[in-house]
């Protein structure tokens, strides 16, 4: 069987504009929730936000008809490329895919265009506001950018896009179609429809007077996410193509699965039914034990369904769970770009043996029975660690990464 | 008051990638790397900062003729408002 190494990585977050330093500001265990400008006036006006965010200076002249989800999945592509160190001009183009998790594309750009509407100038309507807007450009703007030919396209499983795409991504390496394949997740969801839908659906943390102390994974007084946003993307190579180029790889993906709840169309199944079922089939899909899992990296979003329902999940496949953190104590909860970026960490924990700390948490809660690395960073020995996403609809990923 | 030359010049180097130095009246907007599309939506750009309504089908080719273009419409304007107050 095709063994898929991961080669490289870029990753854009509010910790961070690169791997880097969103890696260092996650071993701080250190909130990025603050006051959102673009929120005012909301009951819940804080999220996570992507710092010095300036897309024409970052991403330089195609700036300009890139919506804000787009241009920060071009610069992690970029990042990720340039980690490979793959060169676009001695590559097989049509070898080379692209697969990018988004769940809800570009908000913004129909505000702006709506209000045209409504001031009757529909002829006013941007030709490029389908073109910038529209989910699939997360791909094909990276296609466009580096010239990558093969498959291009994007999935969405809401909260589980990023994950979903790295092992749809991992299904077009086993397959043999391509060689190579840059996947992940980019997303902005800095917008006041679904900041007041999701805090009207309840999952939203209310901690409003004190924005760094509110995301609170898996503790007792948790409350619901933080809106964020940001991207990233891994390559994704085939074992064999990453050796015949003298590329070491950060790590592999041993194991992939997936399910769907069937259960509701938000809320997960109270048992963490689907969640488990993935978590064993990805287990077994790596040919792992679940004692052969050092670490999870959970979803984690902070909210009380899903957090209670991801432990019973755990609770089901592992005897006694690994280590567990969430790094949405952090960096919030950046809906279709969550799963890719939490994958890259994972990578980052086996890579370095350092599992980095859940922010916020204090207490775990009593219902909850699992191990959190909470305050400080925890070594780690695992060779094999787990990245889980669960979306509303009860879509469900799960992605088994091992470090040889 | 800024010259419409200035104005598109402001309207170019905002929207688009373009340095402020390549804007002349000779140069045509397929020069500055302006697609049909592009092209579309620095007439929104231009009609957001001038308030004028560029036609779709008449868009100019060089900087030069939106230059001429915005001239005459303001001049119109200007007529109009005259015609007016006569």
């Amino acid at each position: 069987m095709t063994r898929v190494a991961i080669t490289g990585l870029g990753i854009v977050s509010p910790a961070g504009l690169d791997t880097e330093s969103t890696w260092q500001t996650l071993l701080q265990g250190r909130s990025t929730a603050q006051r959102d400008e673009q929120l005012a006036g909301l009951p819940v006006d804080i999220s996570c936000q992507v710092p010095e965010f300036d897309a024409r200076r970052l991403i330089g002249a195609s700036a300009w008809r890139l919506d804000r989800f787009t241009a920060m999945g071009i610069l992690a592509a970029r990042e990720a490329l340039a980690d490979a160190r793959l060169d676009p001009r001695t590559w097989e183009p049509l070898r080379v895919g692209v697969v990018i998790g988004s769940g809800t594309a570009s908000m913004e750009r129909y505000d702006r265009e709506f209000a045209k509407l409504a001031d009757d100038r529909p002829l006013d309507i941007s030709p490029l506001a389908i073109p910038r807007s529209v989910p699939n450009m997360s791909a094909a703007e990276i296609g466009l950018d580096t010239g990558a030919r093969g498959p291009n396209f994007t999935v969405s499983t809401a909260c589980a896009s990023g994950a979903t795409a790295i092992g749809t991504a991992r299904d077009l390496l086993r397959a043999g179609t391509c060689d190579i394949v840059l996947a992940g997740g980019a997303e902005s969801v800095r917008h006041p429809i679904p900041a007041a839908c999701f805090h009207r659906m309840g999952a939203l943390s209310q901690r409003t007077e004190d924005p760094a102390r509110a995301s609170r994974p898996f503790d007792s007084s948790r409350d619901g996410f933080v809106l964020s946003e940001g991207a990233a993307v891994l390559v994704l190579e085939r074992s064999e193509h990453a050796r015949a180029r003298g590329r070491q790889p950060r790590a592999h993906l041993a194991g992939y699965a997936a399910t769907c709840d069937a259960h509701h169309y938000a809320a997960p199944h109270p048992q963490g039914r689907g969640a488990a079922e993935a978590l064993t089939a990805a287990l077994a899909d790596a040919a792992l034990e679940p004692a052969d899992i050092g670490h999870i990296n959970a979803h984690g979003t902070a909210t009380r369904l899903n957090d209670l329902a991801e432990a019973r999940a755990l609770n089901t496949v592992f005897a006694t769970p690994p280590p567990v953190t969430s790094i949405k104590g952090a960096i919030g909860h950046a809906i279709g770009a969550a799963g890719a970026i939490e994958a890259a960490v994972t990578v980052l924990t086996l890579q370095y043996g350092l599992i980095p700390p859940t922010a916020n948490h204090e207490d775990t809660a009593l219902d909850i029975d699992l191990d959190i690395v909470a305050k400080a960073p925890r070594t780690t020995r695992a060779g094999a660690a787990v990245s889980t996403s669960y979306g509303f609809g009860g879509q469900n990923a799960a992605l088994v990464f091992t470090s040889r | 008051m800024a010259t419409t030359l200035e104005t598109i010049t402001q309207v170019l180097t905002e929207t688009f990638p373009i340095d402020a130095a390549d804007i002349t009246p000779e140069r045509t907007f397929e020069d500055l790397g302006l697609d049909s599309l592009a092209l579309l939506e620095m007439g929104l750009a231009v009609q957001e900062s001038t308030g004028i309504t560029l036609n779709d089908t008449e868009l100019p080719k060089t900087v030069g003729q939106l230059v001429t273009l915005l001239d005459t419409a303001r001049g119109d304007t200007v007529l109009a408002a005259t015609d007016n107050t006569a």
